[in-house]
């Protein structure tokens, strides 16, 4: 950020979230700039009545405009977080009936399009849990979500199958023929509705086929 | 830590004494302010994170605020915080008071611990920690 002024509102990155803070003082030195900012901890105390400050350099800081719709968001990744592990709760459920098979979670900071690849003998299923805070979504929005599953698709080799999975009711904008004929890919990609523990059987019927390792019996359905 | 104290142990323990030092779990009770006070340390807004995964997040920091105001107008014998305790909604505390109180304790627990342990894997990576 450049010209920083004391009293100009800024966003602060605090672990997997942005504070707001204001600048209440501003420090210069051979090592660069480092800025004094009262920042705004929603459910925390205010210690011996003071608001919270800190110092940190002025690079770290972000301008009040920047991610415009953080204000009143704060804690908003622990919706997305909570899905991805339920998701991954209900695929641990299901690999239950497949010991050959194994989940490897992508780790973060690293976008490989996925948030798991069920890895079986046969091959892989990459997984991607995307939770909707609202339950109609444009069409483009999902049509942005299978064009990343393609991109996945075309860099893991031994992809049998990409798996969306959505808390919405994706068949309301599009088809899985659409998507299967829009896409034309080797790999097909398969969308999911999972809401609860009653649509593992949905789940388990969408990736178990992938799954199927010569000689095993694939279980009927998921309890 | 795991990976500091891998590098640099003594770093390690500068850094660890500083996020435990003065917990205001250390010093006072676990009042909704101190544990959002306490988890803001590691970067965790812990109260806005419970409300968004549960409804129910409003009620449990009342219960738990209720609570603490109870114990220490029970501890301290103080009229002051009984009198708190009727502005809050309680008329007196009686075993289905305490009851409710504990249900909401326990939920919200079970839902810290799902809370907390999806921010570690959001920021550090790797398996769930618990």
């Amino acid at each position: 950020m450049d010209m920083l002024k004391v009293g100009e509102r800024v966003r602060i990155p605090w672990g997997v979230d942005v504070l707001d803070g204001v600048i209440v003082e501003i420090q210069t030195g051979p090592t660069g700039g480092r800025a004094v900012v009262q920042v705004n901890l929603p459910g925390a105390l205010e210690e011996d009545g003071e608001p919270a400050t800190v110092t940190l350099p002025v690079t770290a800081l972000q301008p009040a405009d920047w991610w415009p719709d953080a204000t009143g968001r704060t804690g908003g990744w622990a919706t997305s977080a909570s899905y991805e592990r339920h998701i991954s709760e209900a695929l641990e459920r299901i690999l239950r009936n497949h010991r050959n098979a194994n989940a490897h979670y992508a780790k973060p900071g690293r976008d490989l399009g996925y948030d798991i690849l069920v890895d079986a003998p046969e091959g892989q299923v990459a997984v991607t849990a995307k939770y909707f805070a609202r339950q109609r979504v444009g069409t483009g929005r999902i049509w942005q979500l299978i064009k990343t599953a393609q991109k996945v698709a075309e860099t893991l080799e031994r992809a049998n199958l990409i798996l969306l999975i959505t808390n919405i009711d994706v068949s309301r904008a599009l088809t899985q023929e659409q998507i299967s004929s829009a896409t034309e890919l080797d790999v097909p990609i398969r969308v999911v509705t999972w809401r609860s523990q009653s649509d593992d059987t949905s789940l388990a019927n969408a990736i178990e086929p992938w799954l199927r390792d010569d000689g095993e019996e694939v279980p009927i359905g998921v309890e | 830590m795991h990976s500091i104290a891998q590098s640099n142990p003594a770093l390690a323990n500068v850094v660890q004494l500083d996020m435990t030092r003065h917990r205001n779990l250390d010093k006072g009770n676990a009042s909704p302010g101190a544990l959002g006070t306490d988890f803001a340390r590691l970067g965790i807004m812990i109260w806005p994170a419970l409300g968004r995964v549960s409804a129910r997040a409003g009620t449990w920091n009342k219960h738990l605020e209720a609570l603490n105001v109870a114990r220490n107008a029970v501890a301290h014998s103080d009229n002051g915080g009984f009198l708190r305790l009727q502005n809050l909604g309680y008329q007196s505390i009686n075993l289905g008071v305490v009851r409710k109180w504990r249900r909401s304790l326990d939920s919200l627990a079970t839902a810290m611990d799902d809370v907390v342990g999806d921010y570690l894997v959001l920021l550090l990576g790797g398996p769930r920690p618990w």
